[in-house]
């Protein structure tokens, strides 16, 4: 039954993710200009000949089908720029970077931001709420692309002591600058949220109950607090995981760090339609997961709604 | 209201009890005592605003965190007020049992019943195994008549109607063992029917020497649960005494206007008391209900102390004006 | 004089930023684009009067963190109007039809709204080239889905209203109703959500322009300021520290200002 639901909710995000890549795939198109436009006009002969060899002579609509048909079986084609890679081959690549990162940042985000927002829930006033949320909102209004040039100023060029970019494997000390410029706003923004959402629910009448019952407090918080208190802080973790996304298109590129967002760009100005395209809807892929698991996470903790999925 | 002589044995006394809240002028409950026996119950009627509930809350120190609470609360030689949080715990759940208004709300809605049946065992009994709590949770449930109490401890809140999840309420309450019951509105929530067990299972826990202290905007629930009955308004208790006494033969003005404010099939007219709640002031120290009275003159403008009359207290200054 | 005093510090800080980014351009003699030959990556210093140095190419970096900044209020200005016509207007009309025609244009905004909304902006600034109209319309095409959202809540809480329900019956035309009944209610909350969408903009014209699909030099704005400055950080810190401490001046005070704004007239909660 559990299953069945999973499957059925994930059956509705695929329109959604046809979508995506039928907007994108039109929008590449209507682009003017080619990949093949360059500063010295090719031979028209030779124009012609790439063309024909990627399919570009086609009409869109064929294109188009071709292009479905293809994904469908799990190819995004060759890359127009990098004639040497698939766009596949370029993902594998770029993805295990990328979502190592994504990953590292959102386990940092959640690990951080939400104990730092119950405990401000907890001692709202308190010396340690009030530094916390003047932190939060300086956060808040300190992009990626301050942060992360000022902390790799900061770290890696005055105090030297860790790189300023690069990417070797199994090098944590790599990872610590951009995932920490990667997590600071959402950090930032998933403390607010759990704050509010806490100090909401410690107002709720079952919370008084669980006092009268004479239970300790560690248990009234664990128990009776944080289960309602964080059902609105799971929906709202895909939009954080779409913003860590985007984070990571900076960061990349500012760390010279080998992922998917660092010739993104780039490629989007030559023209690379295939890169592009397949990139974006990894990425749209990775959000529309994720929101699926909060989802099927979210229906798990409410017994209502479990409940109307068992019948 | 209890008597000189069983002051004694009571159960919890309360002194001088007042509950400020930061901004207001007036205390919400403005220097209460309250003295209930063991067995007995004490039902404490007002109008919303009377400071009735925040006196409930106030006994087991549930008063909310911006609540200023001073007096006693004694508890043969504790003074409950004065317990650190840990010690509290003690008496929460185990010596005092507390069943709030609207039980949909006041019960966890992601917890089953039979978990948050159990975790007052956990909380008081660490030694029970897990099959002896699941028993009791049981035996509890049977006690309060709830159908199918087996198949309810899987069940959760969304899936009672308010008068079953009232007693899962009670029992909860009842499943530490309490000497004493603190009941807000336990029936303000309630359809008429539904009302009418719950009262009747309150009358069968109290045959069992269990103490009741019922708060509620409804006489005839004290009517019916008898014993001692405190008529509260404007944060102090005007009227206090033998339920059957002050229903019979009601002395304060407030007393009689609430009465006759009943609407039963022998009343010709339906009293109306003028409803200004404001316009309650304690902090001159002169009667509570002085501006909306009929027969207030400049005396009551003084502190009523509270004067016997029989075995009822009264605090107004002239209880015989006004008696038709 | 005494309803000024009780306005906060965030506004009057703001109202300061504003006019020195106005004004404060004619009180140096350099240009934003002329060169310095003599000066190239010079840092901060009074005599030369290139007070907050000069880039790599000796263009002095006052002027153009002063005239940066006021391209980048003035886009977020620009697509903030843009973004709020469009959301009222598409949220009133959801809002007021209600019905299938109200679920499925709010479900349009649910599925964009789960989308990695910036690589649609990548794609658009590519489609139509990089230029300032472009820019606008991207920025827009994010700000319009909260306005919207609130807008269309707002109108169907008012539509539930018995002042409108009165006005109906009164068989006022639909237009009459939403002119004088709807829109006048709605634009409260619209204006205070304003506030806060205002430094989302400015934050998203300078990530764009950082990525180098907004602003295009030689003109300045904060993103391409940064970008620039994140490059030479090594040996030019001054030119990251300086934009830096601008934007996020200006993004802290307007949040404030937003924050206090919210609280003030109490709208939407948390």
């Amino acid at each position: 039954m559990w299953l069945k639901y999973a499957l059925h909710r994930l059956f509705w995000l695929l329109p959604t993710l046809v979508a995506v890549v039928t907007v994108a795939f039109f929008m590449v198109r209507v682009a003017p200009g080619g990949p093949f436009d360059q500063e010295r006009a090719l031979p028209t002969v030779v124009k012609a000949n790439l063309d024909r060899a990627y399919g570009l002579d086609q009409p869109v609509a064929v294109q188009y089908a071709r292009y479905l048909w293809a994904l469908a079986h799990g190819d995004l084609g060759p890359s127009l720029s990098d004639r040497d890679f698939t766009v596949n081959q370029l993902l594998a690549i770029g993805l295990p970077v990328s979502l190592a990162l994504g990953g590292l940042a959102l386990a940092f985000t959640l690990l951080l931001g939400v104990p730092v927002g119950v405990c401000s829930a907890l001692w709202p006033g308190r010396p340690f709420d009030r530094v916390a949320g003047k932190v939060a909102l300086l956060a808040i209004a300190l992009p990626t692309y301050v942060v992360a040039p000022l902390l790799a100023l900061f770290f890696g060029v005055y105090l030297r002591w860790l790189p300023v970019g690069g990417w070797e494997r199994g090098r944590w000390s790599d990872v610590i600058l951009p995932v920490t410029a990667l997590a600071l706003p959402s950090i930032a923004a998933v403390t607010r949220l759990v704050r509010a959402s806490v100090s909401e629910a410690l107002r709720l009448p079952h919370v008084r109950t669980a006092h009268a019952k004479g239970l300790t407090p560690f248990t009234v918080v664990w128990r009776h607090v944080l289960p309602p208190a964080l059902v609105p802080v799971l929906s709202a973790l895909g939009p954080t995981a779409a913003a860590l996304l985007t984070g990571s298109l900076v960061v990349e590129t500012l760390f010279g760090l080998p992922g998917m967002g660092r010739f993104l760009v780039q490629g989007a100005l030559n023209r690379d339609y295939t890169l592009v395209l397949g990139k974006v809807i990894v990425y749209a892929a990775l959000v529309i997961v994720l929101n699926w698991l909060m989802d099927l996470l979210q229906v798990a903790l409410d017994p209502k709604l479990r409940q109307a999925l068992r019948r | 209201m209890a008597s000189e002589d069983d002051t004694q044995e009571s159960v919890v006394r309360v002194d001088n009890l007042r509950v400020a809240f930061g901004g207001a002028r007036s205390a919400a409950v403005g220097g209460v005592d309250v003295c209930l026996a063991p067995g007995r119950a004490l039902t404490i009627v007002g109008e919303s605003g009377a400071g009735k509930s925040q006196l409930a809350l106030a006994i087991a120190r549930l008063s909310p965190p911006e609540a200023t609470v001073t007096g006693r609360v004694w508890w043969g030689a504790t003074d409950l007020l004065a317990l650190p949080p840990q010690a509290l715990r003690a008496w929460r759940g185990a010596r005092i049992g507390m069943v709030f208004q609207d039980p949909s709300v006041a019960l966890a809605p992601h917890l089953s019943i039979g978990r948050q049946l159990s975790e007052v065992l956990e909380a008081h009994a660490p030694k029970m195994t897990r099959a002896e709590v699941m028993e009791q949770a049981l035996a509890c449930l049977r006690d309060v008549q709830l159908s199918e109490p087996a198949r309810r401890l899987a069940q959760y809140p969304h899936e009672l109607s308010g008068g079953m999840l009232q007693r899962v309420m009670i029992a909860m309450a009842l499943i530490g063992k309490p000497q004493l019951l603190i009941l807000d509105e336990p029936t303000s929530a309630l359809d008429a029917s539904a009302r009418q067990e719950i009262v009747s299972l309150l009358d069968r826990l109290r045959a069992r020497g269990i103490s009741l202290l019922c708060i509620t905007h409804d006489v005839g629930v004290a009517a019916h649960l008898g014993d001692d009955l405190a008529v509260m308004l404007g944060g102090q208790l005007v009227e206090t005494g033998p339920t059957a006494a002050i229903l019979s033969d009601p002395k304060h003005p407030y007393t009689r206007a609430l009465l006759a404010s009943r609407i039963t099939l022998q009343t010709p007219r339906v009293g109306v008391i003028p409803t200004l709640r404001e316009a309650a002031p304690v902090q001159g120290g002169g009667c509570v209900f002085a501006s909306r009275c009929d027969w207030a003159s400049s005396v009551c403008q003084t502190p009523v102390p509270p004067h016997s009359l029989g075995q009822v207290q009264v605090r107004c200054h002239q209880p015989w004006l006004g008696k038709s | 004089m005494s309803a000024l005093a009780r306005w906060p510090a965030a506004l009057w800080i703001l109202l300061l930023v504003c006019l020195w980014a106005l004004l404060g351009p004619w009180l140096s003699h350099w240009a934003p684009q002329t060169l310095d030959w003599s000066h190239l990556a010079a840092p901060p210093q009074v005599g030369q009067g290139h007070w907050f140095g000069t880039d790599r190419l000796g263009r002095d970096l006052y002027v153009r963190t002063l005239t940066g900044t006021r391209v980048s209020l003035g886009i977020a200005l620009v697509a903030g109007v843009l973004s709020v016509a469009f959301g009222t207007a598409y949220g009133v009309l959801a809002g007021f039809c209600g019905g299938r025609m109200d679920a499925w244009m709010m479900r349009l905004v649910d599925v964009v709204y789960a989308l990695p909304y910036v690589f649609f902006v990548i794609l658009l600034t590519v489609v139509a080239g990089r230029s300032a109209v472009m820019l606008f319309i991207a920025m827009a095409a994010i700000g319009w889905l909260t306005v919207a959202q609130i807008v269309r809540a707002e109108t169907r809480r008012l539509c539930q209203q018995p002042f409108i329900e009165a006005a109906r019956v009164l068989g006022l035309p639909a237009h009459t109703l939403l002119g004088r009944h709807v829109l006048p209610n709605v634009i409260a909350p619209v204006l205070v959500y304003a506030t806060l969408l205002i430094p989302q903009l400015i934050l998203l014209e300078s990530f764009l322009s950082f990525l180098g699909l907004g602003i295009q030099e030689p003109a300045a704005s904060l993103g391409n300021l940064l970008s620039q400055g994140a490059q030479e950080m090594e040996y030019a810190p001054w030119m990251l520290l300086i934009p830096s401490a601008m934007l996020v001046t200006i993004v802290l005070v307007l949040t404030a200002l937003g924050e206090w704004c919210r609280t003030r007239w109490s709208l939407y909660g948390e």
